[in-house]
């Protein structure tokens, strides 16, 4: 019978990229002016044609994100929190899959021709102490099957190539730090996204990293407070990654600070009623609480009357 | 402009106390964001919330068909867009925990009948293994009128990266994405495997012998309310095949 200690090992056996000690930075956002004319600019790289006479501004902001359309049902959305920036073109034509036949299509090829992108949105972020490596690639397909049991080939209609950020050799962890997604029969560029803090100057400090080990025990500690009923095992989640890292915050979340963090991944263990997790806890040794935690109000209460019709 | 429901639980305590899952069930920790992130973002577009339950208050008959003794006439085949986050399975059919036994604590998709009212175009789970990627006929009793089926072929993550994924989902509806892509986009933080999936019904216009015309199907073409080319219902005499859209990484 497995034992919280086994899945604590179990854990702390994945960790990756652990180093004894690592700097604090401090991070820097852009003014709001120079943040959307710097995401404009980056926008008229990856499409030549894209330029200030074709955008028009959205009159509705919503949450410190800034709307642009575009010609072809496209978009570019500046995150003022972060500086994060997304853009997509979603016309018709791009509507179209990549392959009819997914067997038709070489992985490395679909790499290959987001690697240029990709290297021209991280160009002007790129710091001496910065790279950018290629992490995975994830295909959206698509299958018909007709009422009698018919299949269709397997089409690939779009294909996302997401890369991270390595700041002085640790990954910057959350969403890809810049992610390219080709569609349509061209194989075009239809939406990319730039997750990139930036760096406002030297670092602040340097910290002792805690363990592996006591990275994975907070990480199981705030599990634990998930289903506190019994003590949480390998029967419940099987481990798949333990990373020190830095920690982007989601992209309309404002973050002062890039501070070494370990990031637990814990798939559900077998076949249950359960999600996968993914915790981060800090990896200073002062604070241990999880770095990130929901700040919304629930906008309904509870009290419902269950209704008298149901048939039980 | 769309109705829209939200339902959403991170609390199962109770249903964890009935001893009705042995592992998992888990309380959750971001899925409240990810219906309230929806919620804001498709409001401050002109579209209006006319369901919204949270946690004990979310039953099992709320996407149970009336003919089957639910109540989803009232909740959520009363609206445009229904999404509810909570924990999933798959064996045959979706069942989704619920912390409060109105009248069980697991629904069971196989008592869905969604759209026969004409209201249902777009049912979105956020939880765990809510469609089978392999076998859509699985799901063809759900349409009665629904266009999409949005959820997920594996596991989902309750991550900090998918803080935002409702307001993501939200922002690409208002966008002129598709449904399909706003769903696939939104939940997809590009960093652990979240599987999106979505399933729909086509007409045999589109099916062209095996040699589909995608980028005309339901499922490549379908939008929300006023942000582009809404479908028509596709109604089962009028049903030919199934698609399936999925990312893998």
């Amino acid at each position: 019978m497995p034992d919280t200690e086994d899945l604590l090992q179990s854990l702390a056996n994945l960790a990756t990229c652990y180093q004894p000690r690592a700097e604090i930075l401090p991070l820097d956002t852009l003014p709001r002016n120079k943040l959307i004319k710097s995401s404009i600019a980056t926008a008229a790289r990856i499409w030549p044609w894209f330029d200030e006479c074709f955008i028009r501004p959205e009159l509705v902001e919503t949450a410190g994100v800034a709307m642009f359309r575009v010609v072809e049902d496209g978009r570019l959305q500046v995150f003022e929190a972060s500086g994060a920036v997304a853009a997509a073109i979603v016309g018709v034509e791009n509507r179209k899959p990549l392959a009819k036949d997914e067997a038709s299509v070489y992985q490395d090829e679909l790499i290959r021709l987001t690697e240029r992108t990709a290297n021209d949105l991280a160009e002007s972020r790129l710091t001496a102490d910065e790279e950018l490596r290629f992490e995975r690639l994830w295909r959206m397909k698509a299958q018909g099957v007709t009422f009698n049991g018919e299949r269709s080939a397997v089409a690939l209609l779009q294909a996302t190539a997401a890369f991270r950020r390595y700041v002085r050799g640790l990954p910057v962890l959350g969403r890809a730090s810049i992610n390219v997604t080709l569609g349509g029969a061209n194989a075009a560029v239809t939406r990319w996204g730039i997750d990139w803090r930036r760096v406002g100057g030297k670092a602040i400090g340097e910290t002792d990293v805690v363990e592996p080990a006591e990275g994975a025990r907070r990480a199981l500690a705030d599990l634990q407070r998930r289903r506190p009923e019994r003590p949480v095992t390998l029967a419940d989640f099987k481990p798949r990654a333990l990373q020190l890292g830095y920690v982007s915050l989601p992209r309309r979340q404002a973050q002062s600070l890039l501070e070494p963090a370990w990031v637990a991944i814990l798939d559900p263990a077998g076949k249950q009623t359960s999600m996968g997790e993914v915790i981060a806890v800090p990896a200073v040794p002062d604070r241990s609480e999880p770095l990130f935690r929901p700040w919304r109000r629930a906008r309904a209460q509870e009290g419902r009357s269950p209704p008298n019709a149901s048939a039980g | 402009m769309a109705n829209i429901g939200i339902e959403y639980i991170e609390n199962f305590a109770a249903a964890r106390a009935a001893g009705v899952v042995e592992s998992g069930g888990q309380d959750l920790t971001y899925v409240s964001d990810v219906a309230e992130g929806l919620r804001e973002a498709l409001e401050c577009k002109g579209h209006t919330t006319t369901v919204s339950w949270i946690e004990t208050d979310v039953f099992e008959v709320d996407l149970r068909a009336q003919s089957l003794g639910g109540i989803d006439q009232d909740v959520a085949d009363k609206v445009d867009l229904f999404l509810i986050s909570t924990h999933g399975d798959y064996d045959g059919a979706v069942s989704l925990l619920y912390n409060s036994k109105v009248d069980k604590f697991l629904g069971t998709s196989a008592e869905w009948r969604l759209g026969d009212t004409c209201a249902l175009e777009w049912l979105l789970i956020f939880g765990c293994h809510s469609i089978d990627r392999d076998r859509p006929l699985d799901h063809l009793h759900i349409f009665q009128g629904l266009h999409l089926f949005c959820g997920a072929y594996g596991d989902m993550f309750d991550s900090f990266t998918i803080d935002e994924a409702g307001e993501d989902v939200g922002d690409n509806l208002t966008s002129c994405d598709s449904v399909k892509d706003a769903w696939c986009d939104g939940v997809s933080d590009w960093f652990v495997d979240n599987h999106p999936a979505v399933v729909s019904v086509e007409t045999e216009a589109t099916y062209n012998g095996g040699n589909i015309d995608w980028a005309n199907t339901v499922i490549e073409s379908d939008h929300l309310w006023g942000h582009g080319t809404t479908r028509a219902d596709v109604k089962p005499d009028k049903q030919y095949w199934m698609a399936v859209v999925w990312e893998e990484g």
